[in-house]
């Protein structure tokens, strides 16, 4: 019914029968995907349908039950985490900045705790400014003081300020008005031009998956309800489900 | 952070000063006055002084002089046989001292006076009646006696005295302070009370002769130990046999005068006896002052230094397990409810008295405000920084110090705080252990019913608690980014 493997390695992730239970609740029910690298797939799913699990178990902060969780080509080493998370960059909805930094030690933290240089992260931290058309005089503020777009931008700078192989964001723009969305969603696809990256983005809004991914995820109850390009899914829905979310959206974005 | 350090070696450097002697005396006025007596002699020959006086007793005080932390006070050859050494067989000085040179210790020449029990009837009585020793009593049954609780029933009070010269007087049981009253307005004949009460003078009772030689004798000396300042300890002999019964009852009687004060008593005696020239009364007010301050900073800093590490180290351990995080702060609370005079009391056997037993209290006590701030403040901090922090890769040090800590720090802060003032005001029942600080003069005013005294503790240490919140606000300013601080601006 679903088609879970597609071309192209190495694959930004893989999940081989993957279950897990949170409480009493099964939140990934023997779920098989692979998610193609170098390109831009959404995880699409009402809450509690296991979507953000997915994210969470390709970086390590979840362990499946039963099932293996392959991450950049190869399996995930539970008791080596951190080479394996320093690949990565990962931003999540809401509280993603700390408080107590102001934004450009936010931005920095991941490449000081590196050890990196700082002449060298200043001339990244530039390069990402200018991609997510933030004003340098935000470097100085403190979180609570920039819009909620932002906030989630720097969010998004701090993620790439390594230069990950690969990129998880958890519904990071679900939380901003739609005319900030729709902003943020272009800055998004112009840092997706200049810096191809895998990608693995989390919502529940058709549209913003529409919008930015190359491929769709439909996930319903810890299941995979269709994956596959954007334009097939939107275009053939397999079941009724998928064709309800998908209704009366169109335009392909790219 | 260099500012702290370097406040805190100034606190540590001005105690260190070696030579200074600590003169320390009981909780009653007479043993206060010589203590007094023999602190401004010292100072006169230009000897640094420490007061530490008003401990609370005779174990105390024998603690304090064993452990140095005190070094010298003034005691009784009778405690001394009977309390300190458990040898009431002892009589002779040559004896006693032998015994004392065993523990280290050194019972310099007797000041002059015998302060033991005493039988007093009125002047009146006594010539009417012919009385002039104990014996002359017998016979004499029809006589209204009064003796003080205590005397009447402790072995070697009343039931002896009776059994020794065979008297056959009935007896009532009355309040030491009003027996004198009794005596005065002539309701009673006869009542026991010490050899240097200031009130027999008062009264002119006539104290009768004990020709038996019942009683023990309580000659008064200085106790110190062997490593004392040699010219110290020549400076104090100078004292030895100046201070009869008679004398002591008159400076004791002094001391009864709410207006004098103890140094004033003792000033005028060493001038009387040409010892020192100039009045030295008032002259060591403002270096006790500072001497007090600096050892109750001490006290409290060290306290709360180690209960900072000890109760957020901890917390930082335990924090992720409820089951151990709450027994952590039970067995803190524990702590929190024993009575704090109990709690230094209960350190005596374990670690003797002085500095060392007032900072583990104090320590005991800080722990529950500031692991539980830290518990708290490390349960409330949201899951999503910690799974950022996570995904970053941060190893369990480097989410610690840049993402717990910060984000803790001000209700760590506010904790600390709290357990600092706490500190602050329980550290003046330290000197009850003979620990110093503030407690001294408040103290000694309690058991000299003296208010002056009692301020001159308290408003310092009240302005010592209003100046630890300004530091600790400061101490935030430094530590905590200005929109997470908890004190209001311009504090």
């Amino acid at each position: 019914m679903t088609e879970n493997t597609l071309q192209q390695a190495p694959s930004a992730a893989e999940f081989r029968n993957v279950t897990l239970r949170r409480g009493t609740v099964t939140a990934l029910d023997d779920l098989t995907l692979t998610l193609p690298g170098r390109k831009t797939t959404a995880v699409l799913g009402a809450s509690g349908s296991g979507k953000s699990t997915l994210i969470q178990l390709t970086i390590g902060l979840l362990r499946p039950d039963r099932g293996t969780v392959s991450t950049l080509g190869a399996a995930v080493d539970y008791d080596k985490l951190r080479p394996l998370r320093k690949r990565i960059g990962y931003a999540i909805q809401d509280i993603c900045l700390y408080p107590h930094l102001d934004i450009r030690d936010n931005i920095l933290l991941p490449a000081r705790l590196d050890g990196r240089d700082e002449q060298e992260c200043a001339a990244r931290l530039d390069e990402l400014l200018t991609l997510m058309q933030l004003p340098e005089d935000v470097l100085p503020r403190w979180p609570h003081e920039l819009s909620g777009g932002q906030q989630q931008r720097a969010g998004l700078c701090r993620a790439m300020i390594l230069r990950p192989e690969l990129l998880l964001l958890d519904e990071p723009f679900s939380g901003l008005d739609t005319m900030t969305r729709s902003g943020i969603h272009d800055q998004f696809l112009q840092l997706q031009d200049a810096e191809p990256v895998s990608s693995i983005l989390v919502t529940h809004d058709p549209q913003e998956a529409i919008n930015l991914a190359d491929f769709i995820v439909v996930i319903r109850e810890g299941r995979v309800q269709q994956h596959g390009p954007v334009d097939d899914v939107v275009s053939n829905p397999v079941n009724e489900y998928v064709d309800h979310l998908c209704t009366g959206l169109t335009g392909i974005a790219r | 952070m260099t500012r702290a350090a370097l406040l805190l070696s100034l606190l540590w450097g001005g105690i260190a000063a070696a030579q200074t002697v600590a003169v320390a005396s009981k909780n009653f006025t007479e043993n206060y006055i010589l203590a007094e007596i023999a602190a401004q002699l010292l100072e006169a020959h230009g000897i640094d002084v420490e007061r530490r006086q008003g401990l609370n007793g005779t174990k105390i005080s024998y603690e304090a002089l064993h452990n140095r932390a005190i070094d010298v006070y003034p005691e009784y050859t009778g405690t001394i046989t009977e309390v300190i050494l458990n040898r009431p067989e002892l009589t002779s000085l040559r004896e006693i001292r032998a015994a004392l040179a065993q523990q280290n210790l050194v019972l310099l020449d007797p000041l002059g006076f015998n302060n033991t029990y005493a039988i007093g009837v009125t002047r009146e009585v006594a010539e009417r009646e012919g009385l002039g020793t104990i014996s002359d009593l017998a016979g004499h049954d029809e006589l209204r006696v009064a003796f003080p609780h205590e005397f009447l029933n402790r072995p070697d009070g009343w039931p002896g005295l009776r059994d020794r010269y065979r008297l056959g007087l009935s007896v009532r049981g009355i309040e030491h302070s009003l027996a004198y009253e009794a005596m005065e307005s002539g309701q009673l004949d006869v009542t026991a009370s010490y050899s240097t009460d200031g009130e027999i003078l008062r009264t002119g009772l006539v104290l009768l002769k004990d020709d038996l030689g019942y009683f023990p004798q309580y000659l008064a000396a200085y106790l110190t130990h062997d490593e004392l300042r040699r010219d110290a300890a020549a400076v104090l002999d100078t004292l030895s046999g100046r201070i009869d019964n008679r004398r002591m009852q008159a400076l004791n009687l002094r001391a009864l005068d709410p207006s004098v004060s103890i140094a004033e008593v003792a000033s005028q005696f060493l001038r009387e006896e040409g010892l020192v020239s100039t009045d030295n009364g008032g002259i060591s007010f403002l270096p006790d002052l500072l001497r007090n301050t600096q050892r109750h900073l001490k006290l409290t800093a060290s306290a709360l230094l180690l209960a900072v590490l000890f109760g957020v180290g901890v917390a930082v351990l335990v924090y992720r397990h409820r089951t151990l995080s709450n027994a952590f702060l039970y067995v803190s609370g524990l702590m929190q409810t024993i009575p704090s005079i109990a709690l230094l009391a209960l350190m005596i056997p374990l670690v003797g008295v002085g500095q060392k037993p007032a900072i583990i209290a104090l320590f005991l006590y800080s722990i529950l405000p500031i692991a539980r701030s830290t518990i708290t403040a490390m349960h409330a901090i949201p899951g999503g920084y910690r799974q950022v922090a996570a995904a970053m890769g941060m190893t369990r040090a480097q989410e610690l110090r840049h993402v717990l800590l910060p984000l803790a720090m001000p209700h760590v802060i506010a904790g600390i705080r709290t357990a600092a003032i706490i500190c602050i005001g329980t550290a003046t029942l330290a000197a009850f252990i003979g620990a110093g600080g503030l407690g001294d003069p408040i103290v000694t005013g309690l058991a000299l019913n003296d208010s002056r005294l009692i301020l001159q503790g308290a408003v310092p240490a009240a302005c010592l608690a209003i100046l630890t919140e300004l530091f600790f606000s400061q101490v935030e300013r430094w530590l905590v980014v200005p929109h997470m601080r908890s004190s209001q601006p311009g504090l």
